[in-house]
């Protein structure tokens, strides 16, 4: 949502061989691909005449978003790294602090609420053009898929992602990880 | 779909059974402080390191503020202590892993408000995470060193304790990266360690000097035989004194520092009888005395700061009371220029990149600079909100401005909120000298009174800062009269012409301080022997007025009866009249009855708004070494009292604040926290809400008007929580509730009362301001994981007109509507993004419905919306015009939309029937309908626009213009817009009769030729994309 406006996301990850996110608001539409060789913005309200290519270190910064099992599953085999960092606070509930460090070097620091163990909270750490950045996302709403997968259908960072539909092993036509501007 | 959540979500959720929820911060939940700043004076800072091999890292150690790191030189920083204590005295960087870093804390510049430290932590990420590591009872750090050659070898060197005696002094090292500590030079209890170097090139040479001080109440000494200059050339097992060409001792403190590129050449400034530069080139075996002028001597205590270029050790560094420097080892100095911009006095940290020796950091009094020409101009980095206040009041302005003065920063005030945001320059000084108290004056806007150290108080004109001396004299026979460094200047709380300031006479003005009366005798103790402040500073005489005793510290009228005057003294005086003066009850051995020490400093009182019979106090008695939390309540006058006790208390308390409204509900500030209570003092919580848990609080304030509560803090500038008003409000019936959805008061329909601010800041501290628009609060004892939580607004017709996604933190949670409707469904396609969809019209006055829906369970409140009757420029009739010629136009935007859509899917059907057809003669049919679409399609939005610098506007983006000016502001529209709306329906008018024409002469056609083929001719469907 954006001043009320209603941004449609759609997003399609296949594991390990390439993800894309289509955002479409304001009558435009343009997306984010990731595969394991290149990925792309394409974000036409900025500018964009053509998908414009992601540089080599931030598609390595960004593999996990090819991880459709994302990175706490089987950590150790994909090379993170996990680490128990102590209790801390957030938005009032006490939680407990895993700092993930993938084998890209882009840590990730979750907040599990210990009352039912979901993660509530992350702050990522990249470092795109020479430059750390830092994200913080919020997840809610969790709801249990019929394959029995507990997912949070809210996914915050200032605004919030309202996933409306999750389908899980449905076919992935490869032509939706290759750019295009119509 | 996306993924990284399916670990941890697998398996039995514990069942919750809450039979009592207990009161604390997270109860109150958004109810968060906003942090005014300002940066534009920033505060003391007591320790800088930087990251050698980027040149960009920075941590920045302060006084109050816990540590701030920037990772881009200074442009920006982000607070990286606030779980811990505020008080940094050193930081250090492991130069073999940047990741870990070293912080001691408990600054050592051993003035009169210095804070204490609890030790050592130690990181291991950079910042983002710390773990205590020891040296707890220190109470002060210096400096910490690390080996360069060997990263789990650290020395600490620890002055110790200030206000008391004790063996948690001296130099500590550990060879095991802090997780165990060895004090391996030690003096006695009165003198630690102050300064540590290590030779880079062999780091067995040790280099340490160690300092006797003191302080008490009333005094300070720096100097004895404690004090000395060791050398040790066993990493610290064997000491010896280093006395050859130094003067002759005793000795005060000693600053020096060696020159990392040769070693053997040391600098020092000893503090003695003839305090001087001293130099040596054998490694401190033999020392000369150098010329040095006032600057590089100046006050040892205070200023302890010498440094060498790491590549050029003929280049010496001397931050002191102005910042000097030597090209040729310290023979002979030049100072700082200004051409930078004034560089702020008193500095006590500093940092050269040792890869690029240009560029300098330097902690000042008054905040961090940076030079890039080795220290000749320097920047003022404008963006670390961490000054230190003593204390806050508001004025009755709308926005509320507030006031403060601060540690060596004077006095300043500046808005709550401000057009954009609040940034550095919304500030304005208007009294020079350390700030302390600054009282608008409740019945003249215009007027502010201030003062600087010592009771130099003046009466300040706000607008043009012009100032009259006020400062009551010393007239007949009187004893010299006795200011405090922070004297209080109060106005009455019942009656508001009444003004006091406090010697150890009370003076009352009822004429803005241009006549006084003295109104009591001399109220303190008047012990001669804590009055000899000539004799204060030791080797150094130091007589400031920092160490004035036996005088009035607080005062306050009682907000009932004018009469009822209350004064605390620094000596342990607490004392009353009901007679406004006449006669004068001393009550200090009714609260020693309570357990809190005699002598101790009353740091605040105050009377209660409900009963007069009732007062509170808070009782500071750190300079006798004692850190407990006292804060009491006598409910008769003083006679007897109550010490309030929790385990939460840490710190020396300063400030004790009762609620305007509600009695039960009390705000304590220490100097380890800010705590609240609900039920009269029974239960005490400290309040986390964006607040560091350590925060120094000097001074708390409530503004009347928008019951916001104003924060003084030490350390991290003003802080305000907006609308307290649900701490007054949650019982114990809402609080064991699942969700409770709060009554709204009527609201004001507004677009909100500030403007933007036209431009961008270009850089600087910027606070936000406070919600324009109250939220709808609503409580939730638990954080709501499963299920969804969104607020639904109803119209009076019972018509959903907004829905927004609600918070689910646990505790209050505050969701702003901003009276607007959902945005409309604009055309799609095009090549540009048309903010019509993002510009909503407000809705009208009337009786709404707020829907709050937790899960599969809604809770409904009413909300009341109205027109300002204030507003004479937007009348209801106004604001009812603008509503319809938005709605106008809105309506306008969506039919666009369905034309467009119905065009867009006919062309989706023709493009892919074109590739299908074979006859030529229907392929070119289809083809002439899809041009004609097209050149039909490029009239109605923007379709050729190359470049967002190259504006194409079509009908989409003229709707877009008219309606975003009418809908966006609040006005009523002129009469060119009124024209320019039927214009645009015309022109959609002839657009859709284009569209019906083009139908009626192709579609049969078309079906036709398609029929021919084989092929569907049908575009339902879904909406075609534009991509």
């Amino acid at each position: 949502m954006f001043n009320g406006t209603e941004v449609n996301v759609e997003s399609i990850t296949a594991h390990d061989k390439g993800s894309r996110q289509t955002i479409t608001f304001g009558g435009l539409s343009g997306y984010t691909i990731y595969t394991p060789s290149a990925g792309y913005n394409f974000y036409p309200w900025q500018g964009h005449l053509k998908p414009e290519a992601i540089t080599p270190e931030e598609l390595k910064e960004n593999e996990d978003n090819m991880d459709a099992q994302g990175p706490l599953i089987d950590y150790k085999e994909k090379g993170h790294t996990i680490e128990y960092v102590g209790m801390d606070d957030f938005e009032g509930t006490d939680c407990y602090k895993i700092k993930l460090t993938e084998k890209s070097g882009k840590i990730i620091t979750y907040y599990i609420d210990p009352s039912n163990y979901f993660i509530i909270h992350s702050v990522t750490i990249t470092k795109a053009n020479g430059q750390e950045n830092e994200s913080k996302t919020d997840y809610s709403n969790y709801q249990k898929l019929p394959e029995g997968i507990w997912l949070p259908m809210n996914i915050g960072g200032g605004n919030t992602v309202k996933i409306k539909k999750v389908e899980i092993n449905v076919p992935v036509d490869d032509s939706v990880f290759k750019p295009s501007t119509n | 779909m996306r993924k990284i959540f399916l670990t941890l979500l697998v398996g039995s959720f514990a069942t919750q059974i809450f039979s009592q929820v207990k009161i604390n911060s997270s109860t109150f939940g958004k109810m968060e402080a906003r942090w005014l700043g300002p940066g534009t004076m920033s505060g003391r800072i007591t320790a800088i390191d930087g990251v050698a091999g980027d040149g960009k890292t920075i941590y920045v150690g302060t006084a109050g503020g816990g540590i701030w790191k920037s990772t881009n030189g200074g442009a920006s920083f982000k607070p990286l202590f606030d779980k811990y204590c505020m008080s940094i005295g050193a930081i250090a960087i492991d130069p073999k892993n940047p990741k870990i870093v070293y912080a001691g804390t408990g600054e050592s510049n051993m003035r009169n408000t210095v804070s204490i430290g609890n030790g050592m932590y130690r990181s291991t990420d950079a910042g983002e995470n710390w773990v205590k590591i020891g040296l707890d009872s220190t109470e002060h750090i210096s400096k910490i060193v690390i080996d360069p050659k060997n990263s789990n070898t650290v020395y600490v060197a620890a002055p110790g304790p200030l206000w008391s005696d004790g063996t948690q002094r001296g130099l500590f090292k550990s060879t095991d990266g802090g997780q165990t500590w060895k004090k391996i030079l030690y003096i006695n209890e009165k003198a630690g360690c102050a300064d540590v170097a290590i030779d880079p090139s062999n780091p067995d040479v040790i280099y340490a000097s160690t300092w006797e001080f003191r302080r008490l109440p009333y005094s300070f000494n720096s100097g004895g035989n404690g004090s000395g200059m060791y050398k040790s050339l066993d990493g610290g097992k064997t000491w010896k004194e280093l006395t050859n060409g130094l003067p002759k001792k005793p000795f005060g403190r000693i600053a020096f520092t060696l020159a990392p590129s040769a070693p053997n050449n040391l600098v020092a400034i000893v503090e003695s009888n003839e305090t001087g530069l001293f130099i040596s080139s054998d490694g401190g075996e033999t020392w000369k005395q150098q010329s040095a002028t006032a600057n590089i001597v100046a006050r040892p205590f205070y200023f302890s700061t010498i440094a060498i270029d790491p590549k050029d050790p003929k280049r010496v560094y001397r931050p002191a009371f102005t910042f000097s420097y030597s090209n040729d080892g310290g023979y002979s100095f030049a100072d700082a220029n200004n051409d930078g911009g004034w560089l702020h006095s008193d500095m006590h940290a500093f940092w050269i990149n040792p890869n690029n020796t240009n560029q300098l950091y330097v902690g000042t009094d008054g905040g961090v600079y940076y030079s890039l020409d080795r220290g000749a101009t320097w920047i003022f980095v404008q963006s670390l909100p961490v000054g230190q206040f003593y204390h806050v009041r508001t004025d009755n302005a709308e926005p509320y401005n507030v006031y403060g003065g601060l540690q060596d920063n004077g006095s300043w005030t500046g808005p709550s909120s401000s057009p954009g945001g609040i940034g550095n320059n919304a500030w304005k000084a208007i009294y020079g000298g350390d700030g302390f108290w600054v009282q608008p004056d409740p019945t003249d806007p215009n007027v502010a009174y201030a003062e600087s150290q010592g009771g130099e108080a003046g009466r300040v004109n706000v607008l043009t800062t012009k100032t009259v001396n006020i400062k009551p004299q010393e007239v007949g026979t009187q004893d010299k009269l006795r200011w405090n460094w922070n004297s209080p200047i109060v106005t009455g709380a019942k009656n508001k012409k009444n003004l006091y300031m406090g010697a150890q006479y009370l003076y009352r003005s009822t004429d803005q301080g241009r006549n006084w009366q003295r109104i009591s005798p001399d109220l303190t103790t008047n012990d001669k022997k804590k009055q000899q402040q000539e004799n204060s500073g030791g080797l150094s005489a130091d007589n400031t007025s920092a160490e004035n005793h036996c005088t009035i510290f607080s005062i306050a009228e009682s907000p009932l009866d004018e009469n009822l005057v209350w004064i605390g003294t620094d000596d342990g005086n607490l004392q009353c009249t009901t007679d406004g003066g006449k006669t004068w009850m001393n009550v200090s051995k009714n609260y020693s009855a309570a357990g809190i020490p005699s002598q101790t400093w009353v740091s605040s009182i105050e009377p209660s708004s409900f009963d007069k019979k009732t007062v509170y106090a808070t009782f500071d008695n750190h300079m006798y070494g004692d850190h407990r939390t006292y804060v009491a309540r006598s409910t008769d006058l003083g006679k007897t009292w109550k010490l309030f006790k929790s385990s939460e208390f840490t710190g020396f308390a300063h400030k004790i604040k009762e609620d305007l409204k509600n009695k039960d509900l009390l705000f304590l500030g220490t100097e380890r926290g800010l705590f609240a209570t609900v039920d009269g003092g029974e239960n005490w919580f400290r309040m986390k809400n964006h607040i560091p848990d350590y925060v120094m609080v000097r001074d708390i304030t409530i503004q009347p008007a928008t019951n916001d509560l104003i924060v003084a803090t030490h350390g991290r500038g003003i802080m305000i929580v907006d609308d307290i008003t649900p701490m007054r409000s949650l019982t114990k019936n809402i609080v064991d509730q699942d969700v409770y959805l709060f009554d709204n008061k009527p609201m004001v329909v507004t677009a909100g009362k500030l403007g933007g601010g036209g431009f961008p800041t270009t850089g600087g501290w910027i606070a936000p301001n406070a919600p324009s628009i109250p939220p709808v609060q609503y409580y939730l004892k638990e954080r709501v994981s499963i299920g969804d939580v969104n607020l639904e607004i109803y119209d009076p017709s019972g018509k959903l007109v907004r829905s927004i996604p609600g918070t689910i933190r646990k505790g209050i949670n505050k969701l702003t509507w901003d009276f607007r409707m959902k945005p409309p469904k604009v055309a799609s396609g095009g090549t540009k993004v048309d903010f019509g969809a993002f510009v909503a019209p407000m809705v009208l006055p009337g009786d709404y419905t707020v829907k709050l829906k937790v899960g599969d369970k809604e809770y409904t409140k009413t909300l009341k919306l109205v027109n300002d009757p204030k507003d004479k420029d937007f009348t209801l009739q106004d604001r009812q015009l603008q509503h319809k010629t938005s709605m106008e136009l809105y309506h306008l935007h969506e039919r666009l939309a369905a034309t467009v859509d119905s065009i867009s899917l006919k062309q989706k059907m023709l493009r892919e029937n074109i590739a299908k057809v074979k006859d030529s003669a229907s392929k070119k049919l289809l083809q002439d309908y899809l041009t004609k679409l097209e050149d039909l399609r490029s009239t109605l939005l923007a379709t050729k626009q190359k470049s967002i610098f190259a504006d194409e506007k079509k009908l989409r983006e003229e709707i877009t213009d008219v309606y975003a000016a009418v809908a966006g502001q609040e006005a009523p529209p002129s009469n060119l817009q009124l024209q320019r709306v039927t214009q645009l329906q015309e022109k959609f008018t002839k657009a859709e009769e284009t569209r019906t024409t083009l139908s009626k002469q192709f579609n049969p056609k078309v079906d036709v030729a398609l029929a021919k083929e084989g092929l569907p001719s049908k575009d339902e469907g879904k909406p075609a994309k534009a991509f």
